[in-house]
Order: structure tokens, then C-alpha cells, then sequence
């Protein structure tokens, strides 16, 4: 039996935090990840990297909490962040008291930010509808999620820590009033197996109610759905943000060449089998086109939704979905329910992450006597590459290259200029190379993939207008070619695929989009999915 | 001012259907499109009705074979043709190099790539249809001309169409790669300008059975077809105007009497008897039938959709709307 000092449940954001820490104070820890990275929440959100203007008003402590993180992950993860800034919009008809209490209550936690009057701001963003009243900057960010979750498993990897996706805790294993060990399925190959260790943490996200169940415990996690659409084209430089009282639909996030909008709120019995239906896409279009009109013509390339796993006391248990705080909870089951070696961790922000990671470790680590304290706060996740010579491609495509693989860039580079066909931009949108898929794809790469959604987690492949149609068909070739998939395996693999790519675009087949769904189905006529749709990955 | 008869809006199958039904009869037709449809975006084949399209079928059929792309229905009156995943699809008719690609057929079959495609994988397709009773080996052939790495479906069928001596080359070329079998399956690539007289010729020079298999987009058989049933439309009289979307219908009171295009300027006008909308659900343009204007139905299907037209045109030519 595999054993470890501590099991890490959940690879989101805040488990892959979790393991860094851990890993950054000598502690020795396994992460085990039912699908692929950033499955839950964490992959299917806006990406915004709050400054905390958005919380101002309602919470300042939550609010003050992320303009520090904001801070602190620019400096750890620059790669992963598109620092672009960001807008709060006072349109005419939203209550202009609530900017004279947010300008009064950024001021009270130093939250930096200008004024713009109308012109200003138009000037410096077309888009935005005419009736508004001005803007104020705030540092509102766009950050990839999955290049964030994939950083900090990386940082720890490289460090000796371990990780496994497609790997579904069934059981854990007790010894008296302890949990001594999880019991694994690969849900790949269907092996069962054993890991023991002195420490379980759930960080389980919406799933976390099903692993403390496995203790016989009762975790109250309230589900809260949140619906959001990826539009063609970036139609804004930085993150717009409605100035009034946080609603549905009033957050705008450049990402790359598209845009994500969002987002709606209702609660939900569970992180699975969730939908779509039309009339939240409409609400969506129809409240965010008040701040930037051009979103009721834009191509919607497709809709996703996720669940916000929010802590759920006794108290709130009647509040609505926003009404429950965002705030995180530790909760020590040796204390709250005579479970040793069990935590759990619900709920928090993304933007928080590294902090409710902190507060984890900081527990874990007193309880296994670990002394060391917390530097993931100044240690950035990723080593800079030196700038290096200049190479057979493009410069924005070598720069992309540079941003999301790092020093492993350089090995790529040379690769392509040793042999030119590796230079072959494989996807159009988001410039990734052959040399880069068959990275992607090399079992050596300690963060290799498994699926062809997996390469997209990891490259963004397939996260353009085609959905996947050209670079998803071509990465498939590549696996096959590559021997990690027999032809039958290969068409399979796709076959799925294009399903979950299909799902996510079935609720928005409109215009130029449905055009390209029309061409998509004529390629592979023999998937044509069920019009229904169900919850589908970015 | 200067009127026709019909006017057809849209380019795929079930426009192009429309306008030759109504340009047999020796009325004016017009035809205006922004790009191809989607029938030039897929493989190139037609599917098994799901309306009643017989009759349709059939006209479309000899047409095609009059245009120069010419369909073959295959044994038992349909196709089993290989997808770009392996799958095997049904179908009611194809151009006539990819019905060659039917796996009932008995023949010994070397499915042949080209170094620098990368969105084709003779191994893969190979692999895949192994299950079946034939055996399919694979084989990879070099071009004769610098394409350069990567190269796409489009170029090597542009520098097919332009340049006798690369087709010379490439007949070579898949002649060596043949050997020893009977039939060459390769990606379909050979021309989009091209007809079916000189196919065949390539065809001989190859000395095998020569058939081409659906490959992602863009696809040369089906904007060949596209091509070639344009081009016979313009012989016919048809006036063609593609390029540019049409964006409003012109109404008199409320009779449709023509559509204004997106030409540069104040926009083009063209007057019509009759419009014929057959663009779809990809046009802009919300069109309910009304005095003047027939709209098509719309369908997924290319062989409901061929039928589409020819009804469309029928209701058209009976000044019904």
C-alpha cells in the first residue's frame, strides 16, 4: 500500500493550493482528483481575479482579503494572469448612491481606483453603452484558471510531491476514531487501490458533502448555480464590472480572444447533471447588453455553468444563494465530530485560494507537528525563463509558448527548429504548436494528459470559435500517432469529445455559431449528440 | 427597372436546386448568396431522405451528371463511405470518386496519405476499418512539389487544378504506392475546378480503381460539386451574384417585390416577380411567406434539402406564395 503523510481530495484551486503549501514546508502529500484539474468550481468560472471592488460595499473583509491576494498572485503567477485592470460602470438607472458608498468604502481598505466621467471611459472602452454615468479603474484581472490549478500542482511535482487525476476516492480507511487512508478507483482502468496516510483533507468543493459522508459525517454545502456564456470576440480590454449591488449578468471577462459574461445564481441539489435552458441565456444577454450593448449581436461560442459549493451553517440554511457569505470554513473533525485525521475545507473564492490554503496547511501542519510557516505568498510558482534567442517562429507565437510552459519553452524551441514540422500551429486561436500538443501528450510530462479535453485544460485548445471541430480532430490524430491510443481508442476518445463540446453550444446554436455547429455535425455525423443540454466544461 | 422572374436567395443545395428548376422552365432566375453553404463546408454527400425526395433526387442526379460532378447511388441503391473518424456512414449518393471508397467493395485497397497533411491519417483510417472483411493497408507518399509543411486539402487541390505536370507526378506517385492492390483510397484533394473527364483521366493514369475519402475542411470533392453546379447555372442564363449577403427584402405595400444586397455604397437592389428565400437558418434575414416571397423549407438533411428546392420552385413557378 502507497503511503503518504497527507491525502489531498479535490485538485481545484484550493487542493492544488493545499499541495504546494504542504509541499513548500517539507510535508510529504498526494493530491487525488476524481476527473481532470479544476473539474468542480474552479473550472468553471469567470476567471476573474477580484480586486475586492466587487465585495466593497456589502463585505469589506471579504473585500480586503482579495485586493491582498489580488497582490500576491500577480506576483506568484504573472503567467497566468492577464493584469488588463478593470472598470466598475455606473449606468444611468443603476442607484447612484450605491457609487458614493462604494468610492467611500474602497477608500477604506485602499483599494486603488480613479474616476472616470462618461466620455473617459468610452473613450478607453467603445463598447460601453451610451447612457452611462462615468467608471471608476479598479485592478480587476482575467486569470486562467487552469494554468493557476496546473502551476501549483507543477510547483509541487517538482518538489516531490504527487498527484492523480481520474482517480475517485470510494472509502476511507479508519482505524478506531482515525482515518488512516483513502481507498482509490482509477476510473480509467477500473484498478482499485490503498493509500495511508496521517491526514485526510477534503477539499472536495461541491463533491465535499460525498467525501465527509464517507466518515459518516454531515457537511452542510449549499450548491449554487452560476451560468455563463463565452462570446466572439474580446469585447472589452479589461474586466467591466456594473457598480450596484452584486446581481446576475454584470460582470464582462476578457479572456484571450473571447469573452466571458455572467453570471446568474440558483440553487441546486448537487454539482452533477445540471442544465441550461434558454431563458437564462436571454436574461444573461439581456441584462449584460445594458453595460455593453454589442453582447445582443455577439456570436455566443457556448454556455457552461458550475456550482459554487457555499458553506451552509444552520443559520443561513433559509438566505438565499448570495446572501450566504463567501468566506471560507475549516472545519477539524476531530474536534466537531470525534474524526481524527480529517478536515475539510468549503467554500471561499477563487481569488482566495492561496489564503484558505494557508489557513488548511497552518492547521495541518500544527497537527503533525510541522514547524514551518507559510511562504506561498512570495514564492512565485513558476522560475523565470531568460530570454534566450530568437527562433524559426512568429514572435507572438514563441511569447505564448513562453507564458504557459515556461522554461520549458526553450526545449520545445529547439525542438521545432531541429525539425520545422513541430512549428505547426495545430490551434488557430490559441496558437498552439505540434510541439507543444506532443508535450501535452508525452507520458514523461509529469502533468501529461489523458483526454483531448485534458490538452485543452492545459493549452486552451478547442477554447476558440471551432470548439474544438479542426485542432480537437488533429490533436486526436496526434495521440494516435503518438501510440497512446489505438484507432478505435482515438475515435473514441474524440466521439466524446465533441459530445461535451457539442453540449455546451447546443443551448446557444445561433447566427455564425450555429453555422459552425452545422459544419461541425456534417464532419462527424455519426455523434450527433441529444439536443438537450446538459452541464458541459469550458 | 429591370426585373426577373425569380429571385433565389442561397447557394447550398437547396437554392442551387431551386434555381435550376425554375431556369428549365426559361424563366429569368437570379441567384444571390453571401458564400457557398454548407453543403461546400461538409464531405460532399448526400444523405437518405427523411421527406419524400425521389423525384427530387433523380433531377438533382442527371443534373449533376449533365454539370459534370456526377453522383453514383452505389450497390442496392446506397453508399456505406467511410468517415474522417473511421465511422461508416449510410448514404443516398455521393460524387462519383467517393462511392469508390464503399468498404462493401471486395477490392484489395492501400488507403494512401500525403506527407505534410496533417489532418489525414492513412494508418488511423486503416486501423479503423480493419474490423471488417477487407484489409486495408496504408502507405504515405511524398508530393511532387514543395508545399511546404503544413499543407491543406485546399492548396494541393489548387496546385492539382493549375499545374499538369504535379498531376502527372501525383499519378506516379499513387501508381507506386498501389501496386499490388487493386483500388487507392487517398484524401480528397484532386482539383476543385476539376470535372469528371478529366478525373478520369487522372484515374487511368493511376491504373487502379482511384477514389477519394471525405476529409476535414474544407473538402475539394464537395466544393467541386459546388463549382461545377454554379458554373452550370451561369451557362444556363441563371444571373449569379455571391459575395454579398442579402439584407433586406423590398417590399410594395405588402407584396415582397425583390431583396436589397450588402454591395458597397447604398446596397444593390434586385426586382423580382417571385423571391425564393433558400438561405436557411445562417441568413440574417427573418423571412415568413408572404405576397411575392416563398421561403424553403429548412431542413439538416442535403437530400430534404435538395427536395426542399425543387418544392420551393414549383410554388414559385405556380405564382403561389
Amino acid at each position: 500500500m502507497e503511503r503518504t503523510q497527507v491525502v489531498v481530495i479535490g485538485g481545484g484551486a484550493t487542493g492544488a493550493g493545499i499541495l504546494w503549501d504542504l509541499t513548500l514546508r517539507g510535508m510529504d502529500a498526494i493530491l487525488l482528483e476524481q476527473g481532470d484539474v479544476a473539474n468542480g468550481a474552479t473550472g468553471r468560472c469567470h476567471g476573474l481575479l477580484h480586486s475586492g471592488a466587487r465585495y466593497v460595499v456589502k463585505d469589506q473583509h471579504a473585500a480586503a482579503e482579495c485586493l491582498a491576494e489580488n497582490r500576491i498572485l500577480k506576483h506568484i503567477a504573472p503567467h497566468a494572469i492577464e493584469d488588463g485592470g478593470g472598470m466598475f460602470v455606473e449606468c444611468t438607472g443603476d442607484d447612484p448612491s450605491f457609487s458614493a458608498a462604494w468610492q467611500k468604502a474602497a477608500e477604506a481598505i485602499a483599494l486603488p481606483h480613479t474616476h472616470l466621467n462618461a466620455g473617459e471611459a468610452r473613450a478607453l472602452e467603445p463598447e460601453l453603452a451610451s447612457a452611462i454615468r462615468g467608471a471608476f479603474t479598479t485592478p480587476d484581472a482575467h486569470v486562467d484558471v487552469f494554468r493557476l490549478v496546473l502551476a501549483n500542482l507543477e510547483a509541487a511535482v517538482n518538489r516531490g510531491a504527487r498527484y492523480h487525476t481520474y482517480a475517485k476516492v470510494v472509502a476511507l480507511l479508519r482505524s478506531g476514531d482515525r482515518v488512516a487512508g483513502v481507498r482509490c478507483l482509477d476510473t480509467r482502468t477500473g484498478e482499485v487501490y490503498e493509500i495511508g496516510c496521517e491526514m485526510v483533507i477534503n477539499a472536495g468543493g461541491g463533491w465535499a458533502q460525498n467525501v465527509a459522508a464517507m466518515a459518516r459525517i454531515d457537511v452542510p454545502v449549499r450548491c449554487d448555480k452560476g451560468t455563463l456564456l463565452v462570446l466572439h470576440h474580446r469585447l472589452s480590454q479589461r474586466v467591466l464590472h456594473r457598480c450596484r449591488m452584486p446581481g446576475d449578468a454584470d460582470i464582462l471577462v476578457p479572456a484571450g480572444p473571447v469573452c466571458i459574461l455572467g453570471t446568474s445564481s440558483m440553487t441546486v441539489p448537487g454539482p452533477d447533471g445540471l442544465s441550461i435552458s434558454q431563458d437564462e441565456i436571454n436574461a444573461l444577454i439581456a441584462t449584460g447588453s445594458e453595460m455593453v450593448p454589442a453582447l445582443r449581436e455577439a456570436r455566443i461560442l457556448r454556455a457552461f455553468c458550475g456550482v459554487r459549493p457555499l458553506y451552509q451553517s444552520r443559520a443561513t440554511a433559509s438566505r438565499g444563494g448570495r446572501e450566504i457569505s463567501r468566506g471560507y470554513h475549516l472545519i477539524d473533525h476531530a474536534r466537531e465530530d470525534g474524526v481524527h485525521g480529517f478536515v475539510s475545507i468549503i467554500g471561499g473564492k477563487l481569488t482566495t485560494y492561496r489564503l484558505m490554503a494557508q489557513a488548511v496547511t497552518d492547521h495541518v501542519a500544527r497537527t503533525l507537528g510541522n514547524s514551518a510557516a507559510c511562504t506561498t505568498d512570495t514564492t512565485p510558482l513558476r522560475a523565470t525563463a531568460a530570454d534566450t534567442a530568437r527562433h524559426a517562429l512568429d514572435a507572438p507565437l514563441v511569447a505564448k509558448m513562453r507564458t504557459r510552459l515556461g522554461t520549458q519553452a526553450e526545449q520545445l524551441l529547439q525542438r521545432i527548429d531541429q525539425r520545422p514540422e513541430l512549428g505547426e500551429v495545430v490551434c488557430e486561436c490559441e496558437l498552439v504548436t505540434r510541439a507543444e500538443l506532443e508535450h501535452t501528450l508525452s507520458t514523461e510530462n509529469p502533468l501529461h494528459a489523458e483526454t483531448i479535453a485534458d490538452i485543452g485544460r492545459r493549452t486552451r485548445l478547442g477554447f476558440g470559435p471551432c470548439q474544438g471541430t479542426y485542432c480537437g480532430y488533429k490533436a486526436m490524430l496526434t495521440g494516435y500517432h503518438m501510440h497512446r491510443w489505438t484507432a478505435d481508442q482515438a475515435a473514441h476518445e474524440f466521439e466524446q469529445y465533441m459530445a461535451e463540446r457539442w453540449k455546451g453550444q447546443s443551448a446557444v446554436e445561433r447566427g455564425k455559431q450555429a453555422e459552425q455547429c452545422g459544419i461541425s455535425h456534417a464532419l462527424y455525423p455519426a455523434l450527433r449528440s441529444e439536443e438537450e443540454s446538459a452541464d458541459a466544461q469550458v | 427597372m429591370p426585373r426577373c422572374d425569380v429571385l433565389v436567395i442561397g447557394s447550398g443545395l437547396c437554392g442551387l436546386m431551386a434555381a435550376r428548376t425554375v431556369a428549365q422552365t426559361g424563366a429569368r432566375v437570379a441567384l444571390v448568396a453571401t458564400g457557398a453553404g454548407r453543403y461546400a463546408q461538409s464531405p460532399g454527400w448526400i444523405h437518405k431522405p427523411t421527406t419524400d425526395a425521389a423525384q427530387a433526387l433523380q433531377a438533382f442526379q442527371s443534373w449533376s451528371a449533365e454539370a459534370g460532378c456526377a453522383f453514383a447511388t452505389g450497390t442496392e441503391n446506397r453508399l456505406l463511405l467511410p468517415d474522417i473518424l473511421g465511422n461508416t456512414e449510410e448514404l443516398c449518393m455521393a460524387p462519383l470518386r467517393m462511392a469508390l471508397a464503399d468498404v462493401r467493395s471486395a477490392a484489395d485497397t492501400m488507403i494512401v496519405g500525403i506527407e505534410g497533411l496533417t489532418s489525414f491519417d492513412a494508418a488511423f483510417v486503416a486501423e479503423r476499418l480493419n474490423g471488417r472483411d477487407t484489409q486495408y493497408r496504408a502507405a504515405r507518399i511524398v508530393l511532387p512539389c514543395a508545399l511546404g509543411t503544413p499543407v491543406t486539402t485546399a492548396r494541393i487541390a489548387s496546385c492539382f487544378d493549375r499545374d499538369a505536370r504535379f498531376r502527372a507526378d501525383l499519378a506516379r506517385a499513387l501508381r507506386k504506392a498501389g501496386s499490388g492492390c487493386t483500388r487507392v483510397l487517398m484524401p480528397g484533394v484532386l482539383g476543385i475546378l476539376s470535372d469528371h473527364v478529366l478525373l478520369n483521366e487522372f484515374a487511368s493514369a493511376v491504373g487502379v480503381e482511384l477514389g477519394e475519402l471525405a476529409t476535414h475542411s474544407p473538402s475539394a470533392p464537395a466544393l467541386r460539386v459546388q463549382q461545377r453546379l454554379e458554373h452550370s447555372l451561369a451557362r444556363s442564363g441563371v444571373e449569379m451574384n455571391c459575395g454579398y449577403p442579402a439584407t433586406e427584402f423590398l417590399h410594395d405595400g405588402t407584396r415582397v417585390i425583390g431583396a436589397r444586397l450588402a454591395t458597397p455604397g447604398n446596397g444593390r437592389c434586385i426586382y423580382a416577380q417571385t423571391t425564393l428565400f433558400a438561405a436557411g437558418s445562417t441568413s440574417r434575414l427573418k423571412a415568413s411567406p408572404c405576397a411575392g416571397l416563398v421561403v424553403a423549407a429548412a431542413y439538416d438533411n442535403t437530400a430534404d434539402q435538395i427536395a426542399a428546392g425543387m418544392d420551393a420552385a414549383q410554388c414559385a413557378l405556380q405564382g403561389e406564395d
